[in-house]
């Protein structure tokens, strides 16, 4: 082998590296070649130096900081994925399904009339006067009155407003029937020709929270039963 | 190679208990590997504290992608690699962002004050020539000839062919030798007596 070829190598001659036969090749060159001993031992030397070479080492807390660290990572982790709620997309299915369903309902109110909240406002039954120098009550109050009522109360099954109405036209009624039947009220024959029988008018109320239809027919004696009134 | 199997039998063992939430066995992985990458990190680097960050981010690079490790594979190579990458990734920033100040100048004169120093510093010259010589030549001398390992994992390590891991190995002798030329013939001149030290004279 020559000079330069074994030159290449010797790197790796030093170290143990070659082939068992390139090995043999390289150390007969040796035997023969001063030059080559030299830089052989240079070679050597240097590898030699390597293992002197210092040691770096990281500083004494860096495990510390390290589990601080990865700690610090794993609790934002988890916060983000535990504690942060999941993001609904402004314009998604998750908020548009129950924006519709609210719109839907507020059209439903309206168009039903509000439940009739705004209408038949709770008015008094006025008196009027006829002219005669007495007063009779007033027709308007009829719209409030037991015998219409059957309409409104079949259309509003809840309408507790209705109901005070009802009641209060009630309690009147009973009133002018007590007074129709005490011979000193003197206008009685005025409330009797006004137009409108307080008494034996059949009043259908239907309660909120029972299904049933309840005919009860008030008279000035109280209420009859259904079989009663028939 | 039996103490290399057995270091491999140790790292898995180590491995499969970390991905069962073993804290414990994270520590003594950081402990085993934490100097040998801090070695080859300082020397790619040339700075102690950006070499300790990036070993930082790579235990921290271990961790996160504990479950993802394939136990079919080499731990040492697959920590290593990730360690490299980060390094690479790092050099890469500080090419892009260039500055030059009074520590680099202050960098160069320790070079040239360690040329001039007895041959008896043979290893500070060692590392100063080694920072001379280009990085795939310099990753190839580091990781087979200081940290002594296999051509083998240097190959997969750094992603090349054997051959090719061979020749950059024996590239970066060759020129570490040139380099260090005149030192170590003052420094054999010198061992063999032929040669006294100016400060006899």
């Amino acid at each position: 082998m020559r000079c330069r070829k074994v030159r290449s190598c010797l790197s790796a001659y030093c170290r143990d590296e070659l082939s068992a036969g390139r090995q043999a090749s390289v150390k007969e060159h040796l035997d023969r070649c001063a030059g080559c001993r030299r830089e052989e031992a240079v070679f050597r030397e240097l590898n030699g130096s390597l293992n002197t070479l210092p040691e770096y080492h990281v500083s004494d807390d860096f495990n510390t900081r390290l589990l601080n660290r990865i700690a610090q990572e794993r609790f934002k982790e988890t916060r983000s994925r535990a504690y942060l709620p999941k993001r609904v997309p402004i314009f998604g299915w998750g908020r548009l399904i129950p924006a519709m369903a609210t719109a839907c309902l507020v059209l439903a109110f309206v168009f039903s009339g509000g439940l009739g909240i705004l209408d038949n406002q709770d008015q008094p039954p006025t008196y009027a006067n006829n002219g005669q120098g007495g007063e009779y009550l007033d027709d308007r109050y009829k719209d409030v009155q037991p015998d219409q009522t059957h309409v409104l109360i079949q259309h509003s099954q809840s309408n507790w407003v209705f109901q005070k109405q009802v009641a209060k036209a009630n309690r009147i009624r009973n009133l002018m029937n007590q007074l129709a039947s005490q011979s000193s009220f003197g206008n009685t024959a005025q409330l009797a020709g006004s137009g409108y029988n307080y008494s034996n008018r059949p009043l259908i109320m239907r309660l909120p929270f029972d299904r049933r239809t309840i005919n009860s027919t008030y008279t000035t004696q109280g209420v009859m039963t259904a079989e009663e009134a028939r | 190679m039996k103490a290399k199997e057995s270091e491999k039998q140790i790292d898995y063992d180590l491995m499969k208990r970390i991905q069962g939430g073993d804290m414990v066995a994270f520590n003594k992985i950081v402990d085993r590997y934490k100097d040998r990458l801090m070695n080859i990190i300082v020397r790619m680097l040339r700075s102690s504290e950006e070499a300790e960050d990036v070993v930082q981010e790579t235990f921290c690079r271990v961790y996160q992608h504990r479950d993802s490790f394939d136990f079919r594979h080499c731990f040492s190579t697959w920590i290593y690699t990730i360690a490299l990458n980060l390094a690479r990734n790092e050099l890469r920033k500080r090419k892009r962002f260039k500055f030059t100040d009074i520590f680099d100048m202050q960098g160069k004169e320790s070079e040239i004050a360690v040329e001039m120093e007895l041959p008896s510093n043979l290893p500070k010259a060692i590392e100063a020539a080694l920072k001379t010589i280009p990085e795939k030549y310099q990753m190839a001398f580091v990781l087979r000839d200081i940290q002594e390992l296999p051509y083998e994992e240097v190959a997969k390590i750094m992603n090349i062919p054997l051959g090719t891991v061979k020749s950059r190995v024996n590239r970066a002798r060759a020129m570490l030798r040139e380099k260090l030329r005149p030192r170590m013939e003052e420094y054999n001149a010198l061992s063999k007596g032929t040669l006294l030290p100016v400060s006899l004279l």
